[in-house]
């Protein structure tokens, strides 16, 4: 059976992560997994992500019991089930937290941060916390939907970061370091461009990650992005990788066909989805999600410039004719047969099948898709029976032809 | 004279399973529905239920499975046919199932148990195009099942009595759960049970012609699947086409459209057999 050797040490970095959390050596800030942690990092906060706490209460299954509990709060059952989920774990005083790291539960917060790049839910979501804590709160809106990114839209969510720096420096008690700052970039750069070879590595014909892989795998780029450990585990990973694909090892040695995966990941049922495809010969080898923590643009010797312009442009925050450039981009290099767009009840801005894209990007580009209703906490809006047979009928079509012997 | 060549189809769905018997002669030119038969799982085991559908399709045959059949084909849950030649997914069985009951169909709409799909198809029955149901139940066989034991009704009564239907009223088309307390409300109101069927109907109608849309589907239709024997549905189908001006798509039925995956698994299995065999028989004509 496959295995991917790195992960033993992925548990450790994380483990370690947690726990560092808690020693009460550093201020903690919270911050939006697509949001400034590099600012944050340079001012020597310890870096606490909600939506990573959201991805583990969905792949636990430990979203269904806390979800009702916001609910309780007025949260609509129908938003956002990492906004949901994570604010009725709170009140239940109930994490996978305790049970996985032996940690108290999420980290009190001295300061929290938030982007809307990704959705404004983030906003409500981290409001809710600063007004429980009673703590500093500072929020990034950038320009949304975009085509192409200006300069002056940069120049804006520059200002926005600049807005920071008071707020960080009067939190964490130190003066804003530019050279602190560049050196945070520079590490988050070079783990970033490690993590984006690792995704291409499934380029092979064997390919060595697979997209459900790829979501566990993803911990380190969006917790500790800006640390030597990061970038040092993803050269650890990408070595295997690389070594995998030279050799011909992939977890589908001789995939029939190969599939992108559009959107948020099912958490809950990461390993039956793995399964599924799987056992249809299918290899979901590429992903918008794991691709969203791809900031290529970073530059240490321009940091404010270019994490601004990196955090604006991320596939989430685009407009659809910027994000079907980005999925033929994507198709031609993966070598893609079909694409497969999860639909997720509550995840309104990362679901791209409800105002007709994939037919118009099937008519531009040939490449088959589908559609699957789910979530990426809630399962009650998951039908299994019904999802294997649509993606079974999908992937029996993309090899139709394949019965005239 | 040759001997026929012989193939079954087995097609094990959520409920039901179904196995066909098909006749070929022996140059594979003919082929011919020689028998059929449907077994309901209920609480058993399903390889059970496969074991004893073929054996009682072979007995009345005088057949002997290892003896006599030269491809066994599943389709639908194939890991419950234990004894079978190959197996073919579902919506390839049922596109050349459509096309047995119709042959000029263009496009099949397969109306089974947990979901409709419409399958563009071309003349050989290769799918080229579909569109399914999303993912409620309340486009499917199973909900009709549900409500016509509510109702009190042997399923098979359902289409004949919503032909009695002068006032029907649609119950809820997105979610099985808000249709069946709708019944319920209809129920309590006192709508004649015809009303309420032929509504229940109506509603599953409205998702097909809306699939028919999307698909583009292009006539003659051929409805077939466990729903495709419900004449109310049929009736609804046909009223629904043409309210929404689709009077070109004609849709044709067939009384054994329940076998449209059993028979499309057979005929399947009948032409990878005899591929098989030219292929081998053009081996042995090749210098060594």
């Amino acid at each position: 059976m496959y295995k991917i050797k790195a992960t033993e040490r992925m548990k450790e970095i994380m483990g370690a992560y947690f726990r560092s959390l808690e020693s009460g050596e550093k201020k903690v800030a919270w911050c939006t997994s697509v949001g400034p942690a590099e600012l944050l990092r340079s001012f020597g906060f310890e870096v606490y992500f909600p939506e990573n706490h959201g991805a583990l209460l969905g792949a636990t299954r430990a979203a269904m019991d806390c979800i009702p509990e916001a609910v309780k709060c007025g949260y609509s059952g129908h938003v956002c089930s990492y906004t949901t989920a994570d604010i009725g774990a709170f009140l239940k005083k109930n994490s996978p937290l305790q049970t996985h790291y032996g940690m108290a539960g999420a980290p009190k917060p001295d300061l929290i941060a938030y982007n809307t790049n990704q959705c404004r839910e983030v906003e409500d979501w981290f409001h809710f916390y600063a007004d429980h804590f009673g703590c500093p709160i500072v929020g990034i809106h950038p320009p949304r939907h975009l085509d192409e990114v200006s300069d002056d839209e940069v120049a804006l969510v520059v200002r926005q970061f600049q807005k920071m720096v008071p707020v960080c420096e009067q939190v964490s008690g130190h003066k804003f370091d530019p050279g602190r700052f560049r050196e945070v970039v520079r590490l988050s750069k070079e783990a970033t461009l490690l993590w984006q070879k690792v995704l291409k590595t499934s380029t092979a014909a064997a390919p060595p990650l697979s997209f459900f892989d790829g979501t566990i795998h993803m911990g380190p780029i969006v917790v500790l992005r800006g640390t030597q450990v990061a970038k040092d585990y993803y050269a650890l990973l990408l070595h295997e990788l690389e070594e995998n694909a030279r050799n011909g090892i992939g977890f589908l040695p001789q995939p029939r066909t190969r599939i992108f995966w559009e959107g948020m990941p099912i958490w809950g049922k990461l390993r039956m989805m793995s399964d599924l495809f799987a056992a249809n010969g299918a290899a979901v080898v590429a992903s918008t999600y794991c691709s969203s923590w791809v900031f290529d643009q970073f530059d240490e010797d321009d940091p404010w410039y270019s994490t601004a312009r990196a955090y604006t442009e991320i596939f989430i925050n685009r407009s659809e004719k910027a994000k079907m450039a980005m999925l033929t981009d994507w198709f031609g290099e993966y070598h893609i047969d079909g694409i497969v767009y999860h639909d997720s009840k509550t995840c309104f801005n990362n679901s791209n099948a409800r105002f007709g894209m994939p037919q118009r990007l099937r008519e531009r580009t040939g490449v088959p898709a589908l559609v699957i209703e789910g979530d990426l906490c809630d399962l009650r809006f998951f039908s299994e029976g019904q999802s294997i047979t649509k993606i079974e009928t999908f992937l029996e079509q993309l090899e139709a032809n394949k019965i005239y012997v | 004279m040759q001997e026929n060549i012989y193939t079954m189809g087995v097609d094990v769905g959520g409920s039901y399973v179904k196995a066909v018997l098909m006749a070929y002669d022996y140059e594979g030119d003919n082929h011919r529905l020689l028998d059929k038969q449907t077994e309901k799982i209920r609480k058993r085991n399903p390889r059970e239920v496969v074991d004893e559908t073929v054996e009682m399709v072979l007995n009345r045959n005088h057949l002997n499975y290892e003896r006599d059949i030269s491809y066994l084909a599943s389709t639908g849950e194939g890991e419950m046919v234990v004894r079978k030649t190959g197996h073919f997914y579902s919506m390839t069985s049922h596109a050349r199932g459509g096309i047995f009951f119709a042959t000029e169909a263009k496009t099949v709409v397969d109306m089974g148990g947990l979901y409709v799909r419409a399958i563009k198809v071309d003349p050989r029955g290769k799918v080229l195009d579909y569109k399914m149901t999303g993912q409620c139940a309340s486009g499917s066989g199973q909900f009709i099942e549900n409500i016509s034991r509510y109702l009190g009704l042997a399923v098979e009564e359902v289409g004949e009595i919503s032909l009695k239907a002068d006032n029907p009223e649609v119950p809820s088309g997105i979610c099985a759960v808000l249709a069946e307390t709708d019944v319920i409300n209809l129920v309590s109101k006192g709508l004649s049970t015809p009303n309420i069927v032929k509504g229940i109907n109506i509603s599953i109608a409205q998702r097909v012609i809306k699939l028919l849309g999307s698909l583009r589907a292009e006539p003659p239709v051929v409805l077939v699947g466990g729903m495709g024997m419900n004449v109310g549905m049929i009736q609804a189908i046909r009223e629904l086409a043409a309210e929404n001006k689709k009077n070109n798509l004609e849709f044709a039925t067939h009384p054994d459209a329940i076998y449209s995956g059993a028979i499309g698994a057979a005929l399947w299995g009948g032409f990878r057999y005899f591929k098989l065999k030219e292929k081998n028989a053009a081996a042995v004509l090749q210098p060594a």
